[in-house]
């Protein structure tokens, strides 16, 4: 043999041994890949879209999806309550229909999370161990933020920004409510779970004010200066309930009017009190939103920063601070993408696909972004905002030229068909998620 | 001798590897760009709702050419139009194909195209 020969075999030993070595932790890799488990903490609109989606691109990946109700009430739709369109039955869903996907459902509380030995907490006392982990709370209120506002108070004075028991209080003291009777609602700064939601709940409850009780008002004491699709709202406000004249039923109050509400009265006086001097406000049936942060598991697995939500890579939804940990839906940092049920949607599958592609050693596919909110203002009259995103140096941005509000002054006709769009994207979004 | 079956096997690691590594992607495509159209049209998109329309089982071409007529509103519309201009025609391409395929879970009580 030459000396080049022989270094052309030593070099080919070596490269074939690492060749080897590199084939056979791919093996182990993929033994694990086989077992891998993904736990799921939530089973809202992120929480069980990620899980369904995992099983359906992986069915080798065990999932776990841990949740601590027996049925899922959507806060989406829910405002519907209040004028009457729907019952609370028709927004309640349980986890039956998931079963064909394979998930493991663990009815019970993530109390906390160890991002070192990988392993999920319960209430109950069990511990689960995850190769991935996605975190998908949803919010919790900062019930600090207003003097004299607690889960207590919350019982007499409603919040009904989390779907269920809370939805039945506003709904029955509106009902119980006399003709002539105010109603407050009051909303926090931003950002909070579907920024168009108070608006789109106060709209309908002057639809019940105006059809059940027409000498009644409601006012919104907002912490803000504005809100979105405002116009598109005060046109159908002009158009349905005396917006601007002297015989409104609603009426807006912004931040800089004395908005932001500070205080609560006790449950008895029904009074709040409202900007700088704190004026007195009193009501017969009030509404707090409280101001919001991710829910409390986030900020158990260190996955929250000061500003009370979590951090990610929007590539993957991993979080940016603890490591193989995704944060999804409204607990997440996605701007500009809101706090809504589509963007949650959107988000999980992106994560779903992100998970999956980690998982199993594949690159990921260019994600896709997008976010639909239809907002009913009464009867025949709704309006959307639409955005598709993309990713651009690490941050969303939204698709140029695409996207946005519906027009102002649209015809009867469109105004109408956006509210039969509306109930058909809850009746596909649901289904999407539940079966 | 020795030398050739040590390039051989060279050869068959390294190819396995390449195949390993660059395992494109592809299956997860289009359901990351549908992603968004099932969140409205409905599972597979099968839609149960009232009035939005099922898109499962519609012809390839037919897709494209309405979704090109959304985007440059040529076809009147509350929101597809918005939405359409978000995507590319070779997007559209993507979802068509998707979407034709799944004409077999067109659900009950779902209105399709066939």
């Amino acid at each position: 043999m030459s000396k080049i020969s022989r270094r052309s075999f030593l070099t080919g030993v070596g490269v074939t041994a690492a060749g080897i070595l590199a084939y056979k932790m791919m093996e182990v890799d993929d033994k694990k890949t086989q077992t891998a488990k993904v736990v799921i903490i939530g089973g809202g609109a992120g929480g069980v879209i990620a899980a369904k989606y995992i099983r359906i691109l992986d069915p080798t990946l065990e999932v776990t999806l841990i949740e601590q109700n027996l049925a899922y009430y959507t806060c989406f739709m829910s405002n519907e309550l209040f004028n009457g369109e729907r019952t609370i039955e028709s927004i309640k869903f349980s986890y039956d229909g998931l079963e064909k996907y394979g998930i493991n459902f663990v009815y019970d509380q993530a109390i906390d999370i160890d991002p070192v030995a990988k392993k999920v907490i319960l209430q109950g006392g069990k511990k689960l161990d995850y190769d991935r982990l996605i975190v998908s709370p949803g919010i919790d209120f900062k019930w600090d933020s207003i003097e004299g506002y607690d889960e207590e108070v919350a019982k007499q004075i409603p919040h009904a920004w989390k779907a269920g028991a809370q939805s039945l209080i506003l709904r029955q003291q509106l009902e119980e409510m006399e003709d002539g009777g105010t109603v407050m609602i009051t909303v926090p700064e931003k950002p909070f779970r579907c920024p168009t939601a108070p608006y789109e709940r106060a709209s309908l409850i002057a639809e019940y004010l105006k059809r059940h009780k027409p000498n009644s008002n409601i006012l919104i004491f907002d912490a803000n200066q504005a809100f979105p699709k405002q116009d598109l709202f005060m046109e159908g406000w002009e158009q349905l309930y005396g917006f601007d004249t002297e015989n409104t039923l609603i009426e807006w109050i912004p931040s800089d009017e004395a908005g932001k509400i500070v205080r609560v009265g006790n449950a008895k006086e029904k009074a709040i009190y409202v900007g700088e001097f704190e004026d007195e406000q009193k009501a017969d049936v009030i509404n707090i939103i409280p101001p919001q942060m991710a829910g409390k598991i986030a900020f158990k697995g260190g996955l929250a920063d000061e500003s009370g939500w979590c951090p990610v890579n929007l590539k993957t939804f991993e979080s940016s601070l603890q490591k193989d940990i995704h944060v999804i839906g409204d607990a997440c940092i996605a701007t500009p993408m809101p706090k809504s049920a589509h963007a949650a949607n959107s988000q999980a599958k992106v994560c779903a696909i992100a998970v999956v592609s980690a998982l199993q050693g594949k690159e990921m596919p260019t994600p896709s972004y997008a976010n639909t909110c239809y907002s009913v203002v009464g009867d025949n009259f709704g309006v959307s905002f639409t955005a598709v995103y993309h990713l651009e140096e690490g941050k969303l941005q939204y698709v140029k030229g695409a996207g946005g509000f519906s027009p102002l002054e649209a015809s009867a006709e469109d105004r109408k068909r956006e509210v039969s769009y509306a109930h058909s994207w809850y009746n596909n979004i649901t289904n999407e998620m539940f079966n | 001798m020795d030398y050739k079956i040590t390039t051989r096997i060279l050869l068959l690691v390294s190819g396995l590897l390449l195949v390993t590594t660059t395992w494109a992607n592809e299956d997860n495509l289009p359901l990351m760009l549908v992603s968004n159209c099932i969140a409205c049209h409905g599972f597979h998109g099968s839609s149960i709702g009232t009035t939005m329309p099922s898109i499962a089982g519609v012809d390839e071409e037919e897709f494209v050419e309405t979704m090109e007529a959304y985007k440059k509103d040529e076809l009147a519309s509350t929101i597809m139009g918005r939405i359409a201009k978000g995507y590319t025609r070779t997007n559209f391409q993507v979802m068509a194909k998707y979407f034709y395929n799944q004409e077999k879970y067109c659900e009950k009580g779902a209105i399709c195209p066939k």
